[in-house]
């Protein structure tokens, strides 16, 4: 009978023991569960978080590329709107100042073509009196003819003189015949002359009016699509540092993980506590020989107290806490 | 001979110097009224009163003819009194030249004063387009023009066979 | 189709007036308006360019204009371009007109 309840208590014993490391082994299986989660948690919100955070320098990198205006060197082989709509404004200028300055040019040239005409009926007018002079000295000559020829033989010298006279008169006004000829030739080289300058120095400046106006109008587009990029640029941030505060929190939340594993390690020393009190609880206080029922008594009173003070101890060791709220956690 | 030649319109003339006292650019004169239409005016050349023919109306041309006259400048060919010509060469003084008022002749170019043998004068041809053969001396094929030498007795009014 | 100039002068005064069509064609008038006063080199005088009556103007007036204020003696000068329809006030404005004449 005895032998019988001895094997009993031995088997419940044993079966304490055996459930006790079977809760041993899912408290290390619940804290490795956390533990993974929480790092998995952990690293996910981190991810998260460099996520928005290199979304938003990519928001701000696109704009800004968009909005850099004047060309400097590093970001020359970037195209933004800004520059080039500024570069087309400068193109512009300087065409039209390049006209202007043709025509400006041009209609010196035809100051000067004017003068050089008014030179050259100077010339006309020169031309004319070399003529009346050779016509008087053609009259001159051919009277001095008719004079020698009433000398009869004594004015044949005076005739030749004469004749001689007459010819020069003649060369002469051929000669200021040609150059009037040259002349009237110069006088339409130089219209024609004039004709061409005409063209290089009317330029119609609508073309500039228009330009410059859609110019204008491009600058204002630009200026309309920065100020709505600004106002998107404040838009991501501001939802990138909600992501962040948010993660934040969570990733406060995750550091739980410390406790879990304190908890963890307060429970195995109460399944130490546990399990040493299988111990003592030998079978041999109950089922021994040689021992009195007040022997038993006593025995079984100091098994108590021993197991009530190694839990009790074990039980101050552990943190007094229940939730985050309670704990004492540095952040970050 | 010597003749000083001129145009008139297409032709070339000529008129033999010793009747010529002297040649002027045209200048203005006075008319003459009831004048014949040929007599252009009354000439004042250095205090001497001559009277002008416009040699082209004298000849007969029409209006036409005529063409633009107030662009033209023209000449005045002077010629010599019958008095005058007397001192030089009096033969020619009694067959060519008899007038003795100083008389001018209104002509278009100048030309030249030309030497011309008496025996390369020819008569004048039957048809000769703007001068009457009357007012002809000759003709001289020259330089391919044919130089005509007038009759300024004839040209002038005086009817050469009458006086001799 | 060109336009017209006319002039009115004072003592110290000059003033050009421009009807029509302010291009090429206007040239020998444009000058002539101005060069009894700018040949005599006499320094100081004011030029008043009236364009009321101004319909069109090219890069050709342009730079007759440029021409006048040189011939005028640049910097001294006092060149002054009034009444401008606003298309053509525009022309000089493009042309950067605003920095060289006053324009009123």
């Amino acid at each position: 009978m005895e032998d019988e309840a001895r094997r009993i208590a031995e088997e419940i014993a044993f079966e304490y023991r055996r459930q006790l490391e079977s809760v041993r082994f899912e408290k290390d299986q619940v804290k490795n569960l956390v533990q993974d989660a929480i790092v998995k948690l952990t690293n996910s919100f981190n991810g998260l978080r460099e996520s928005s955070d290199e979304q938003l320098g990519l928001v701000t990198g696109l704009t800004s590329s968009m909005q850099d205006g004047d060309g400097d060197s590093d970001s020359d082989k970037k195209i933004n709107i800004r520059g080039f709509v500024s570069e087309t404004d400068k193109i512009l200028k300087t065409f039209v100042n390049h006209i202007i300055l043709v025509s400006r040019q041009s209609m010196e040239m035809v100051h000067r073509i004017d003068d050089l005409s008014s030179q050259m009926a100077e010339i006309v007018d020169l031309l004319h009196d070399i003529n009346a002079i050779a016509e008087q000295t053609n009259v001159l000559s051919l009277n001095a003819r008719i004079v020698a020829a009433r000398a009869g033989q004594a004015g044949e010298a005076f005739s030749v003189v004469a004749s001689e006279v007459r010819k020069l008169a003649r060369n002469s006004h051929e000669f200021s015949d040609r150059i009037n000829g040259v002349v009237r030739n110069s006088k339409k080289n130089i219209e024609s002359a004039k004709g061409i300058v005409e063209v290089m120095a009317s330029k119609d400046m609508s073309f500039a009016i228009e330009a410059k106006g859609r110019v204008d109008e491009m600058m204002a587009e630009v200026s309309e699509i920065d100020r709505f990029t600004a106002e998107t640029i404040h838009k991501v941030t501001g939802v990138a540092d909600q992501i962040s505060n948010q993660v934040g929190v969570a990733v406060m939340s995750m550091q739980f993980e410390d406790m879990v594993t304190q908890l963890s390690e307060s429970m195995e020393k109460k399944i130490h506590v546990l399990e040493n009190f299988a111990q003592a609880m030998d079978p041999d206080i109950l089922f021994g020989d040689g021992l009195t029922a007040v022997d038993r008594m006593q025995r079984l009173e100091q098994v108590l107290e021993g197991q009530r003070a190694g839990f009790n101890a074990v039980d101050r060791g552990a943190v007094q806490q229940s939730s985050m709220d309670e704990g004492d956690i540095e952040l970050f | 001979m010597l003749v000083s030649t001129f145009t008139l319109g297409d032709l070339y003339l000529g008129i033999d110097i010793v009747l010529v006292r002297e040649i002027n650019r045209s200048m203005e004169c006075t008319p003459v009224p009831g004048s014949h239409d040929y007599i252009r005016g009354m000439l004042n050349i250095r205090g001497r009163v001559i009277t002008l023919f416009d040699l082209k109306k004298r000849l007969g041309w029409s209006d036409n003819e005529l063409g633009d006259g107030a662009g033209i400048k023209q000449y005045n060919v002077i010629m010599k009194t019958h008095s005058e010509v007397l001192k030089i060469n009096p033969s020619l003084a009694e067959t060519k030249c008899p007038w003795e008022d100083p008389v001018g002749l209104a002509v278009d170019q100048l030309g030249d004063v030309r030497e011309i043998v008496d025996d390369n004068i020819l008569p004048p041809p039957a048809n000769m387009g703007g001068i009457s053969a009357d007012f002809v001396h000759g003709v001289v094929e020259f330089e391919r023009n044919l130089l005509i030498i007038l009759d300024v007795a004839t040209v002038l009014g005086f009817d050469e066979r009458s006086s001799g | 189709m060109s336009g017209t100039i006319s002039v009115e002068r004072s003592d110290k005064e000059t003033v050009i007036n421009i009807k029509g069509r302010f291009n090429f064609e206007m040239h020998s008038q444009f000058r002539t308006a101005y060069q009894e006063d700018t040949s005599k080199g006499q320094k100081g005088r004011k030029f008043v360019i009236d364009l009321s009556g101004t319909e069109y103007i090219d890069s050709s007036a342009l730079g007759m204009l440029l021409l006048l204020r040189e011939e005028a003696g640049t910097n001294e000068s006092d060149i002054e371009i009034i009444n401008a329809k606003p298309e053509i006030r525009k022309i000089l404005e493009t042309a950067n007109f605003q920095r060289l004449f006053k324009i009123s």
